[in-house]
């Protein structure tokens, strides 16, 4: 099957998110989720984004295929092969929806409709002209690979009738269905015990080997980011403030916040990080970080650093502690370059 | 939500209700009709109502064709079926099929003549043969009830011993007892003759209708319409319309619109257009009203058997405090006739009495009767009474008349059968009610009334004993000559006027709407004048 | 198919309960259905003697056990009586107005779903707009207005006025129209109200982002995603009141002269027929079981849990 072969890797990223800001407009305010984030992928990658609630994750990855509530004000760019998004025509980007850009949303449990039998969820994914049979037998294929236990029954059966895992494996099978270049899974791993947790890290390798596609983790889950990731990208309130290979982060965590994130791990001491996250909804002055900073600066209170580079190219930190030009002088922000893996 | 969201809100909400309230008051409350516009409408409506020119179509608020299982199949105004004999303009029984008749001396013996050459629908003649298995008939099914009669052969021949057949077109009727006025029972409702072919071994009919009236049954639909076509072989003067809808309209108000729309060119039957609905018809000119006595009259019953109208000065404050006139103008537009006589005013045995109004005697009558205190009565109305007569104003209006006497009336409602429940239990003080004639001769409606075992004062807690009103009714029984009796009856209604055993309000008046384009309908005392209608030239 | 066979079987206490029930509430209110029969015409009070004889004619005499046991023996053969009044056969009657009952029903039902579910889902869709005020006032408005005065509104605005509809009577789809509006008045604003909850309720779900992100076409999520789970509240209202109307509507017989099951019913009752009256309760119980079992069905065609309760693999 042709979809099943990897795709030649090519050096132009596959999608390039710049300079990202979403502000949703509320009763009480206007409230910024995703302030200035920028991300780039490349083929056949599995990039992780990880932060915590309110990190504003989840609507970056929704703000990608156009899943966004209509109270969203969305500005800057999304380039996906070339293509900015954000000022495509509508019909155009529902064609992209399940074919190119696929999203397996967070939550198995209430991602299926319930009165819907399940074959028929996935092969409403397949926009391939093929026969309604061809379609179930596709389907059935998907869930084989995906290690559902008679995938055939599977088809006949309603949500109700299957575990958490599997339900996130009709999830997963509903995202690749359509042969996607861009899978975005939205915390596969949320509310799952360990060892569902580690099907589905499984689920997802399987998925990028057969596909191809690049994949997108949005988590916050350390350990899954690490095991499955090749780059990762820490988000808080609102802002990336560091990215790089999965190696340099984990090995050497620049920002305060990496750091306090890996100590936080409960094989590294679950040591929390005091204070709490900053109201999205006020403008800030300084770094977003420093209230909550044990190596805050004077300036950070009034002044917001960019990210900077560090010796190693594809390591970026936001932070004032690691600017190349020591002293106040301004390093240009670069975009976030994650190099392919061998 | 901010503030000035709320107030678009509503202002929206503000601008919606205004204008549907516009809308529908412009159409919703049927304002006078626009003289030139819907006249036009109007004749579109006629024109697409599919009528057909030969059919005219009238409404009824009942079935007047009960069908196979009622004593007559159709009532006596769709002149379908006839009676030996009629009741006559003077309210005297009058010639049908019977065309003369002789009483025996004794008058224990009718002889009756038949019309000669008259066939029944069926192409059956009618002969001295086919009047005798009607009369068979009548004792095998009696008493058999009926929307617009109780067919009793034992009330209306009681005693009938034997019917001979003297020739192809002469009977007579042999009774026990002498009978002088056998005629004025036989009129109307209990001699209708049917083709004797047309009843099954019950008594029932076995197929529609087949009398000798200038209208035969076409077809009918329970409930819905029955379809009257005229009669070739009729004896006497033959309808001047082919045929005939009568659809069935339970409610006035869609009778109107029907008939302000065209659907149907007039209305037939009891309550066939309430008095508030004639004078808003007569504000077309569209439409004309006719008007003729009825054989209805309304009353007051009052409960003789408890305090306070066992007292008959009460009774008597009561009948001289209601201005009867004021009445019949104001609720119903005057057509019917104020009245202090028991009987009504169709029966050729009435009289004229002078009806006392009397507002100081009747509180001076009261103030006795009651010892100067105010006491607390209440007055029934049954609710089929609502719908047909202005019973509700008529209450309030009695409520605040009585008032001045010190009585505190409280109206209670009831349906018609807790209504009757009432009366017969004596648990009410005062009853409004109507009462059809059941007779010409009015003996029975003085013996139901008056006798002291009479049903109807029995059924109503009348509590009326006069042993001369017992008296003078054995001995009108025994009356054979008619001038002697009417002495009697004489008395007798002066007796009702002056001891009251029920308060009499008024004769009431039959009163049809028709619209212009039909001629010749008019308002009869029992019916209408429905072989004259046509369409007008 | 169990279970639509004791779900029958259930039925047959609950007839037996409600004709019980109407038995009694028609024997202890005042008035003597005797005295009815025998002044029908209004003119002629019976006397005593009379009302003895017709009492025994009907088998009022007897003891109430026997009188209910009788009706009940010839019940349950299928046999409803006659009625007092008139003598005609009690299930006869019913069928014969059935149709007329049958048919305005149906049409409101028509009225009801197709011109309040659509709307609603309108209003769904358009949440907050003004469209959706418009909706909601109208849904108000509707629900409020008495039945009695919206026909005749109409009957003069149609009818008279314009000359579009026949006044009343029944024969052709013309006369079923304002009848069917009226009767369907209430329900077209219940259903547009529930059917915008019900529907803004599925849109919430997390299932709908799937869809969306499936790139399916907002239609297609609308009726097979949304809608399809917002049927049952729906399903309910609609099957009861179907259920409820085909036991006919008085005032709309009335004021239409419709000879439908209302009227019937509503003559007898004022008459104290009680075999009519019996038998108008076990036929509208019978109808509104059926009714309420089509309803329970289709829950479980719609949602699958309900069919197959909880079965893990």
């Amino acid at each position: 099957m042709k979809w099943m072969e990897k795709e030649a890797v090519v050096m132009e990223p596959l999608l390039s998110i710049e300079q990202l800001t979403v502000t949703f407009h509320t009763p009480k305010g206007k409230v910024k989720a995703v302030d200035g984030a920028s991300l780039t992928l490349h083929q056949g990658q599995i990039v992780g984004l990880i932060g915590e609630t309110g990190s504003g994750k989840s609507v970056l990855g929704l703000s990608i295929p156009g899943l966004l509530p209509g109270t969203a004000e969305v500005s800057g760019a999304i380039r996906f092969k070339g293509q900015d998004l954000l000022i495509l025509q509508k019909d155009c980007l529902r064609k992209l929806r399940g074919t190119e850009i696929a999203f397996v949303p967070q939550n198995p449990a209430t991602s299926l409709n319930p009165v819907m039998r399940i074959g028929r969820q996935i092969t409403e994914a397949i926009k391939a002209p093929f026969s309604r049979k061809q379609k179930r037998a596709i389907a059935a294929r998907l869930l084989e690979e995906l290690n559902m236990p008679k995938p055939s029954d599977t088809l006949q059966q309603y949500p109700f009738q299957l575990s958490g895992g599997m339900k996130q494996r009709v999830l997963a099978a509903i995202g690749a269905a359509g042969k996607p270049s861009l899978l975005i899974a939205d915390e596969p791993t949320k509310g799952l015990d360990a060892l569902v947790r580690d099907q589905v890290v499984g689920l997802i390798r399987r998925v990028a080997t057969h596909t191809g596609a690049a994949i997108l983790v949005i988590t916050h889950d350390l350990y899954v980011a690490r095991s499955l990731c090749d780059a990762i990208g820490v988000m808080y309130a609102g802002e990336v403030v560091e990215s790089g290979s999965t190696e340099q982060l984990f090995a050497q965590p620049k920002h305060p916040y990496t750091s306090g994130l890996m100590r936080s791990m409960p094989g590294k001491g679950m040591i929390p990080i005091p204070g709490v996250s900053p109201s999205l909804m006020e403008e800030h002055r300084g770094c977003k970080f420093q209230s909550r900073c044990s190596q805050r600066l004077g300036e950070c209170e009034w002044k917001a650093p960019d990210l900077y580079a560090l010796q190693d190219q594809d390591h970026k930190v936001r932070c004032f502690l690691h600017d190349s030009s020591r002293g106040r002088e301004q390093g240009v922000p670069e975009r976030l370059v994650a190099t392919a893996e061998a | 939500m901010l503030h000035t969201k709320n107030r678009q809100k509503i202002q929206t909400i503000g601008l919606w209700l205004l204008s549907l309230c516009l809308i529908f008051t412009l159409f919703g409350c049927g304002a006078a009709p626009e003289p030139v516009a819907s006249q036009k409408a109007n004749e579109l409506a006629s024109n697409t109502t599919e009528v057909n020119p030969e059919e005219v179509v009238l409404a009824a608020p009942r079935d007047l064709a009960p069908g196979t299982q009622d004593a007559y199949y159709t009532s006596i105004i769709l002149y379908v079926w006839e009676p030996l004999l009629t009741a006559g303009e003077d309210g005297e029984p009058a010639p049908k099929l019977a065309k003369s008749w002789q009483m025996s001396d004794d008058g224990r013996e009718w002889t009756f003549t038949l019309q000669e050459n008259v066939l029944f629908h069926d192409g059956e003649k009618l002969n001295a043969d086919a009047v005798i298995a009607n009369f068979k008939r009548y004792e095998q099914v009696s008493p058999k009830s009926s929307p617009f009669y109780t067919l009793d052969s034992k009330k209306s021949y009681p005693g009938l011993k034997e019917i001979v057949k003297v020739d192809e077109h002469t009977f007579t009727l042999k009774f026990e007892n002498p009978q002088p006025t056998l005629l004025y029972a036989m009129v109307n409702f209990s001699s209708p003759i049917y083709s004797p072919k047309n009843f099954d071994e019950k008594g029932d009919f076995n197929r529609l209708p087949q009398g000798t009236g200038p209208f035969k049954l076409m077809a009918h639909e329970k409930d819905q319409y029955a379809l009257l076509e005229a009669f070739d072989g009729y004896y006497g003067e033959k309808a001047k319309s082919k045929k005939i809808r009568v659809r069935v309209i339970p409610d006035p108000d869609t009778r109107l619109s029907a008939l302000k729309s065209g659907e149907i060119m007039g209305v037939m039957d009891l309550g066939a257009i309430p008095p508030s609905l004639a004078k808003e018809l007569l504000k077309d000119d569209r439409f004309e009203i006719s008007t003729a006595k009825s054989t209805i009259s309304h009353y007051l019953h009052p409960n003789g058997k408890k305090a306070p109208f066992n007292s008959p000065a009460m009774r008597k404050a009561v009948s001289m405090m209601i201005d009867r006139e004021q009445l019949v103008q104001e609720l119903y537009l005057g057509y019917p006739t104020a009245t202090a006589n028991l009987l009504n005013v169709t029966s050729p045995f009435y009289k004229d009495f002078a009806i006392e109004h009397n507002v100081d005697e009747a509180k001076k009558l009261a103030a006795e009767a009651l010892g100067g205190k105010r006491e607390k009565i209440d007055l029934i109305v049954p609710t089929y009474g609502l719908n047909r007569y202005p019973y509700k104003a008529q209450a309030e209006w009695l409520q605040a008349v009585l008032s001045e006497l010190n009585l505190e009336v409280e109206i209670r409602i009831l349906d018609g059968a807790a209504f009757k429940d009432a009366q017969a239990k004596g648990e009410y003080h005062l009853a409004l009610a109507t009462q059809g004639l059941p007779n010409a001769d009015p003996y029975t409606i003085f013996t139901n009334y008056l006798a002291s075992d009479g049903s109807s004062n029995k059924s109503y807690s009348l509590g009326y004993k006069s042993e001369r009103v017992d008296a003078l009714l054995g001995q009108a029984k025994n009356t054979l000559a008619m001038e002697e009796r009417r002495k009697l009856y004489d008395e007798l209604q002066a007796i009702s006027v002056e001891e009251l055993p029920t308060i009499p309000l008024f004769n009431d008046a039959s009163l049809i709407g028709n619209n212009k384009k039909i001629s010749g309908y008019q308002a009869t005392i029992y019916g209408t004048t429905l072989p004259q209608l046509e369409w007008a030239k | 198919m169990l279970y639509v066979v004791r779900r029958l079987a259930s039925t047959i206490p609950i007839l037996i309960g409600i004709s019980l029930l109407a038995f009694l509430l028609s024997v202890i209110s005042p008035g003597d259905p005797a005295v009815e029969a025998l002044s029908m015409s209004g003119i002629s009070e019976p006397t005593e003697q009379e009302i003895e004889i017709k009492r025994e004619e009907l088998g009022l005499h007897e003891s109430l056990p026997v009188q209910y046991g009788r009706w009940l023996v010839k019940a349950v053969q299928g046999d409803l009586g006659v009625s007092y009044m008139t003598k005609e056969s009690v299930s006869g009657e019913i069928m014969r107005r059935l149709p007329v009952t049958l048919s305005i029903s149906l049409l409101s039902v028509l009225f009801a779903v197709g011109l309040g579910v659509p709307f609603g889902m309108l209003m769904a869709l358009k949440k907050n707009s003004w469209l959706d005020e418009a909706g909601r006032f109208l849904a108000l408005t509707l629900v409020s207005i008495p039945g009695f005065w919206l026909a005749i509104s109409l009957i003069t605005l149609f009818s008279e006025k314009l000359g579009w509809l026949p006044t009343s009577g029944y024969g052709t789809w013309q006369h079923l129209v304002m009848p069917a509006m009226v009767l369907a008045c209430g329900t077209c604003a219940i259903l547009m109200r529930l059917t915008r909850a019900a529907l803004m309720e599925a849109l919430n779900q997390n299932y709908i982002l799937t869809a969306r992100a499936k790139g399916l076409r907002e239609p297609s999520i609308l009726s097979f995603h949304a809608l399809r789970n917002s049927l049952i509240p729906l399903i309910t209202v609609i099957g009861t009141y179907f259920g409820s109307i085909l036991g006919g509507s008085v005032i709309v017989e009335v004021i239409f002269a419709l000879p439908g099951i209302g009227m019937f019913a509503m003559d007898a009752i004022f008459r104290r027929d009680y075999p009519v009256i019996q038998g108008y309760v076990v036929f509208t119980g019978v109808v509104y079981v059926m009714f309420n079992l089509l309803v329970d069905l289709s829950y479980a065609w719609i949602n699958p849990q309900v069919k197959l309760g909880v079965k893990l693999k």
